[in-house]
């Protein structure tokens, strides 16, 4: 599987880039397929741990820095050009999901130019697709 | 290790485990599936999942399939919307047993540890191919009675008002008693309220089962624990726990276990179709076997032109009504329902032809109503167990078997089928 990490201004602005993945239903509402789609996922690095106090003890938890913007991962079973390509590069990464499980180091297929390596050595991913294990983009 | 669909040899014969005259018979059960004018097919159901899922069998084993693979077992086949377990680590990595052994990566099983009381992770084994931890409390408290709580992940979901959370696990009692202990529960507190997702388990028995809780986060929640145990003593206590499947997940109802070293992770919806055009034109039959958990919308079986406007199969509605859900050219005409329970295993016959549509549910006098028909060629695709591809109406269940018949059969044979 290819996981696709795309990067939107707002949820409408993803809607309206990609058709094929919503739907709407008379009576139901509408949604993105949800065999394929994770929405609304966040894209952030670790900064450190803090303590919160809760009812039940302290609770250590990550800090994070969240990248600015609306994003979102589509899978699917090959390289998807059409999304590689789309506007604005809307696109921020391609990582093969096979390959990182295999252990390869080149399971980047792609990443939007404006990245860095720091960026994408650190960059996490939350939620990601059970079965997926990346070194970098997972959590 | 299950067999996934496997090619079997082609039959212009019908095997005797067809139905009479059937014109489809796709026996998930058997994992047996036959086509008329094709024989004996392993080809025709497809599955769309972007992620691995979980498979249970009759004997309670759970596996693992990957993506786009069927959930198929000797239950039948699975399918249940999307899912994010919002917890980290359910496979129990990074465990390992000592005194006081290592917990899993991300857990806190020493969290408030009462003044008295020690840890042990005694073993960490594999049952019902769920890893399972072994981990002892033991010890008498300096100061009873007190509480303590043992975190199984690390992770504080955000959350507001209305969003409903069910926590579950598999657990055990796998060694000592609940002597001295006044409670104990598995849950998760809502934030900053003191309500939470409560499971009382202090019926634990030596087996390992699935426990669940489901609560609505109230006015002015902001967050949710990740789950714990709130165990409460009043004086000397030895007991092992056995741990698995800890899950903690949008939704009214535990799904299937979301089993990874990370988290959160998401079970990505099943959607399942056939690859043959749908044969209900000019008439058809159809029975559907299966289970339906939950209480939302399901879909066991959905013929439609890829819209909502031309549409005819079976619906069940969140009040667990079933009815021929039918639309044409966007008008509902619809049989009226019959109500079924949610869990219990369902036999639903339907059949169709020009101005006549009915159902039969769980054996009850058949329902029908007069419709128009489609014209050939309108209805091109067939989903099971979803509605297109809608997250919430998925059918959150087992299907055990879908038969299809070229006629509209008669009331009493429909009736029969549904028996």
């Amino acid at each position: 599987m290819m996981d696709h990490v795309l990067r939107f201004a707002d949820e409408a602005a993803a809607r309206a880039a990609l058709p094929d993945f919503w739907q709407e239903i008379e009576g139901f509402g509408g949604g993105w397929r949800a065999d394929c789609v994770l929405a609304d996922v966040i894209v952030y690095t670790v900064t450190g741990v803090e303590i919160i106090q809760t009812p039940t003890g302290p609770l250590e938890v990550e800090t994070r820095t969240l990248f600015p913007g609306w994003f979102m991962v589509i899978a699917q079973r090959r390289l998807n050009a059409a999304l590689r390509d789309l506007p604005d590069i809307a696109c921020r990464v391609i990582v093969d999901r096979n390959a990182a499980i295999a252990g390869s180091p080149d399971f980047i297929r792609y990443a939007a130019p404006d990245l860095s390596a720091e960026t994408i050595a650190t960059a996490r991913v939350s939620p990601t697709f059970a079965g997926s294990a990346y070194p970098t983009g997972d959590e | 290790m299950i067999p996934r669909f496997r090619r079997q040899l082609l039959s212009t014969t019908v095997p005797p485990w067809v139905m009479a005259g059937a014109m489809l018979d796709l026996d998930f059960v058997g994992r047996r599936f036959w086509q008329s004018g094709v024989g004996t097919t392993p080809n025709i159901v497809t599955v769309s999942r972007a992620s691995t899922r979980s498979v249970r069998s009759v004997d309670g084993t759970w596996w693992q399939v990957g993506p786009n693979e069927p959930g198929l077992s000797d239950r039948g086949l699975m399918a249940e919307e999307a899912r994010t377990r919002q917890t980290f680590n359910s496979a129990c990595a990074g465990a390992s047993a000592g005194t006081p052994g290592v917990d899993p990566t991300g857990w806190n099983l020493s969290n408030e540890l009462a003044a008295g009381i020690s840890k042990t992770i005694v073993d960490v084994s594999v049952v019902n191919g769920l890893t399972m931890l072994h981990v002892r409390f033991h010890g008498t408290p300096s100061a009873p009675p007190i509480g303590f709580y043992p975190r199984v992940s690390n992770i504080t979901p955000a959350t507001t008002e209305g969003v409903v959370w069910t926590v579950s696990a598999h657990l055990a009692l796998l060694a000592g008693s609940f002597t001295n202990v006044a409670s104990i529960s598995y849950r998760c507190n809502f934030i900053p309220a003191t309500a939470g997702v409560i499971r009382n388990i202090i019926g634990l028995t030596s087996t390992l089962s699935p426990y669940e809780a489901t609560n609505t986060a109230p006015a002015g929640t902001t967050g949710i624990t990740s789950p714990f145990f709130d165990i409460y003593v009043t004086g000397p206590i030895d007991f092992t726990l056995g741990i698995a499947a800890t899950q903690l997940e949008i939704g009214p109802i535990a799904t299937s276990p979301i089993i990874t070293t990370d988290g959160p992770s998401t079970r990505a919806m099943d959607i399942i179709g056939l690859l043959i055009a749908p044969p209900i034109v000019p008439a058809f039959s159809l029975l559907f076997v299966g289970t339906k958990n939950g209480v939302n919308n399901s879909v066991p079986v959905y013929f439609s032109n890829g819209a909502e406007a031309n549409r005819i199969g079976i619906g069940v509605s969140a009040a667990n009504i079933v009815t021929t859900s039918t639309k044409i050219g966007g008008v509902d005409v619809s049989t009226a329902g019959t109500a079924i329970t949610a869990g219990a295993r369902v036999k639903i016959a339907i059949a169709g032809q020009s101005a006549d549509q009915v159902q039969s549910v769980n054996g009850a006098a058949v329902q029908s109503t007069a419709s128009a028909w489609y014209a050939g060629g309108v209805i091109n695709r067939t989903d099971i167990g979803h509605l297109l591809s809608i997250a919430s109406t998925s059918h959150n269940g087992m299907i055990e078997r879908i038969v299809m018949w070229p006629t509209r059969l008669p009331d009493a044979t429909l009736r029969s089928l549904s028996t």
